[in-house]
């Protein structure tokens, strides 16, 4: 029987997991390891994927990956085969003390680094299991901090607070060391090649099976560390507890609990990790095989690699047992390290073969299961499991209509409307004016206490109809645009986007994608950058590019001042219905490109959908806030530097001729000599106006930048309307919204692809926007 | 041209001037681009 065959409600234990190559090992690593047992939650609206509970935990994954896993049906009642050998035996145990001062560190021991040695950290840990809140904690650094699986998708570096000589480093969450997705190869690269001093790495305690499986991955590179056990008041709220000091004993390492959002044992925490880092006080074991288990077959195999490939892993840097576990699991990127010879390839070989044989699993199955089993074993004798807490308890409930069959889609576009109608109709669209009236009552202000002082007349007129009409009028989008950020991070903070990204990834595999690229989508209707940057939780490089090339079709929120204000130029009685058709449009373009790209440049099927669904969690006002500011502060320095620069650029270029002349018709201006030459070219689309060729110009420096420029560009009478038809104006929204992404999108995408990607998709983009926008005006053209 | 021209001017420059050295330096200093990566890292340009 598959899991694919179960229904809602069933469980099964795991009897094979089949698949090859880095997927399956994935999904080893994730604990879909043969004994375990899987219940079947529910599935997504359109019957895929589905998501399992195994463990303590909840995963998704596609029915086509369900279907290479083998299972034997069991009662759901039933206790699992793993928790039968773990019954909870816990112990009073003595405080070890490990990476502590004190008692337990006699005066003059060990080998302390020089005073001026900087301490550096990798801070580890599985992904959404407070990483970041634990770095803001650690470093008093604001990072964001969402609630979605990959938050963080680049590395960020901080010295602990009160210790100057000390460096903290935030990396990507990650499962395992297994080279799965490049966050994976990042990390383990950071903490191989960098080699830190010492390792924090955080362990989510209401989900402690899981999370354990990368500390003894990480325990097996021989580098100091400190446990830090995350979450514990949830634990202790819910009724469970752990044995630290049985933990501690077992691991080798330090274990501190904390709780990374109130800030409870951080300090603990700080004074174990300085002590290990200070005296290099390393794991005191690495050897999690069991002689005795299942025969031994295992731990042989293990010993017998480690002997073989000592020599090579120690002239090449690389801790031993960690590159033993790998060789056998068969990681190629370690193999390929430590330049092994033919014959000792060979004889790797054979003994993993024999391991295979003599355990009946194969080697990436018999690894994961070791390490499981010695999981297993230190929760046995020192977690006793808390009651199912009330954050998951909620979470189904919130999840019976956000992800239930026939609510969720309906849910997803209210959702989505909602925000859209609040940001531009109501909250937004007051704010909006609000700031409008005073930027007009200030703009009104200046005006005549410059007329009063009796400034020169072109001088009047740069401060006046080029700064404040430029940069002010940019300036009155910043209430939409924060408004559109708070609902984006409300989403994504709640939790709300994990489960956007299950109900639609059927929907997206249709068009090539998996439905994890719906993130950086979305944050695509917010700006395009952190979009792009975003797409490095994406485990397959072909959905990553994909999805790159995708986001510019989101309409961000830069090229809202675009659309208002022709909007309100042209189609005010039915703005509502453009501003949405023009966001629909966006997303059909999308959607038709990705189909191109999915029948030619990127040929072949999305990568599996393996993900953790977390519990829904109310946004902290703090986090939400500060992410706004930031956003806000963004906004601001470009609508001073940029944006102030090209407006003025753009006043003195449409006041002077080529001798630097005054002129009195802008016609003559040097603007509009340069213009004039690019003109032709958008003359089919009905915007030959060379001072709308002159804004769109503008418009790849910032989107703003656009209205900016037609606010110094058309102040004789009749302003816009007189320049332009209702059907030029639809022509120019179409191109507005499919042309090239701003610059900072550009160096973006080129920082994520290369240049000769970067540049590609300029010119498709520019190519594709005259299409739209011809046909636009053609086919209007017939109607009116 | 009079004092308040001139006074005006002189604003209008040195903001235009802080915008374009800040711009400059943030292209200099690099933005938030790290992507971990150590080992092909040619600094954030």
């Amino acid at each position: 029987m598959k899991l694919s065959d179960l229904k809602v409600g069933q469980s099964g234990i795991v009897s094979a997991v089949g698949g090859e190559g880095n997927t399956r090992q994935h999904f080893l690593d994730m604990g879909l390891i043969p004994g375990v047992r899987v219940t079947v939650v529910k599935f997504a609206p359109m019957g895929d994927p589905v998501e399992i509970r195994i463990h303590s935990f909840e995963l998704t994954l596609r029915m086509d990956d369900a279907k290479q896993i083998n299972i034997e049906l069991c009662d759901s009642d039933a206790e699992e085969p793993i928790s039968k050998k773990s019954k909870n035996i816990i112990e009073k145990t003595e405080h070890p003390g490990l990476g502590e001062d004190g008692k337990f560190h006699p005066k003059g021991s060990g080998n302390p680094l020089p005073d001026d040695e900087i301490l550096t950290y990798a801070l580890v840990g599985n992904q959404n299991c407070g990483k970041t809140t634990l770095f803001n904690q650690l470093t008093g650094a604001n990072q964001h901090v969402g609630n979605f699986p990959g938050v963080t998708v680049d590395r960020k570096d901080g010295p602990i607070k009160g210790n100057p000589k000390t460096s903290i480093t935030d990396l990507p969450g990650i499962y395992s060391m297994s080279p799965y997705s490049s966050e994976e190869i990042v990390s383990r690269n950071f903490v191989l090649d960098e080699k830190p001093k010492a390792i924090i790495n955080i362990v989510d305690a209401t989900n402690i099976e899981r999370n354990l499986y990368l500390t003894m991955q990480l325990l097996e590179m021989n580098i100091p560390m400190v446990v830090a056990l995350n979450m514990m008041d949830e634990v202790k709220g819910n009724g469970g507890s752990i044995d630290i000091n049985k933990m501690e004993l077992m691991l080798g390492v330090p274990v501190v609990p904390i709780s990374a959002a109130k800030g409870e044992g951080v300090e603990e925490l700080v004074k174990h990790a300085i002590h290990i880092a200070k005296y290099q006080e390393c794991p005191l074991r690495q050897d999690f095989c069991d002689e005795s288990d299942e025969g031994g077959a295992v731990h042989r195999c293990i010993h017998a690699v480690e002997h073989l490939i000592k020599d090579h892993a120690e002239r090449v840097g690389l801790p031993v047992r960690f590159s033993a576990s790998k060789v056998v699991e068969g990681d190629h990127l370690i193999i390929e390290k430590l330049d092994l010879d033919q014959n000792e390839l060979e004889m790797i070989e054979h003994i993993i073969t024999q391991m295979e044989a003599e355990r009946g699993l194969d080697r990436s199955a018999a690894m994961a299961d070791m390490r499981f089993e010695y999981i297993s074993r230190v929760c046995r004798v020192s977690v006793k499991k808390p009651k199912e807490s009330k954050e998951h308890i909620r979470s189904q409930k919130i999840d019976k209509i956000l992800t239930g069959k026939f609510t969720a889609i309906p849910m997803f576009i209210l959702i989505m409307v909602a925000v859209f109608y609040l940001t531009f109709n109501v909250i937004g669209a007051w704010l909006q004016e609000l700031l409008e009236t005073g930027i007009d009552a200030l703009t009104g202000l200046v005006d005549s206490a410059l007329t009063s002082a009796g400034v020169n007349e072109v001088i009047h007129s740069l401060v006046i109809d080029g700064i404040f009409a430029g940069v002010g009028s940019v300036l009155s989008f910043l209430p939409i645009i924060i408004v559109l950020f708070l609902f984006l991070s409300l989403m994504e903070d709640s939790g709300y986007i994990a489960r956007v990204a299950f109900v639609m990834d059927k929907l997206l595999r249709k068009i090539g994608l998996s439905g994890r690229s719906i993130v950086p989508l979305l944050i695509g209707f917010g700006c395009t950058v952190p979009a792009v940057m975003s797409t490095r939780t994406l485990p397959s490089e072909r959905d990553r590019k994909m999805t790159i090339l995708l986001t510019p079709f989101m309409s961000c929120t830069a090229k809202l001042p675009i659309y208002a204000f022709f909007v309100n130029a042209f189609f005010k009685e039915n703005g509502g219905l453009v501003m949405s058709g023009l966001y629909v449009a966006g997303i059909v373009a999308g959607i038709l490109v990705a189909l191109l790209y999915k029948k030619t440049i990127f040929k072949g099927n999305a990568v599996p959908f393996v993900m953790e669904l977390p519990n829904y969690r109310l946004p902290s006002p703090k986090n939400v806030l500060q992410l706004l500011w930031d956003k806000a502060k963004d906004f601001l320095r470009k609508a001073f530097t940029i944006i102030l620069i090209a407006t003025i650029v753009v006043w003195f270029l449409q006041s002077f001729d080529f001798h630097f002349n005054l002129v009195s018709n802008s016609e003559d201006s040097i603007l509009a000599m340069i213009s004039g030459i690019i003109a032709p070219i958008f003359r089919p689309l009905g915007l030959g106006d060379w001072r709308i060729v002159t804004s769109l110009i503008s418009g790849v420096m910032a989107k703003e930048s656009v209205v900016s420029t037609m606010e110094i560009l058309f102040t004789g009478a009749g302003g816009i309307t007189a320049a332009l038809s209702s059907l030029s104006a639809a022509a120019l929204l179409v191109f507005s919204l499919l042309y090239s992404p701003c610059i900072a999108a550009i160096a973006s995408i080129k920082r994520e692809l290369g240049g000769k990607w970067a540049v590609l998709l300029v010119l498709w983009q520019c190519v594709l926007a005259w299409l739209a926008a011809f046909a636009v005006y053609s086919i209007g053209g017939l109607f009116l | 041209m009079n004092v308040a021209d001139i006074i005006i001017i002189s604003v209008i420059a040195v903001a235009a001037i802080c915008a374009v050295v800040y711009l400059i330096k943030r292209k200099k200093k690099g933005v938030s681009c790290c992507c971990g990566d150590c080992s092909k890292c040619s600094g954030c340009k």
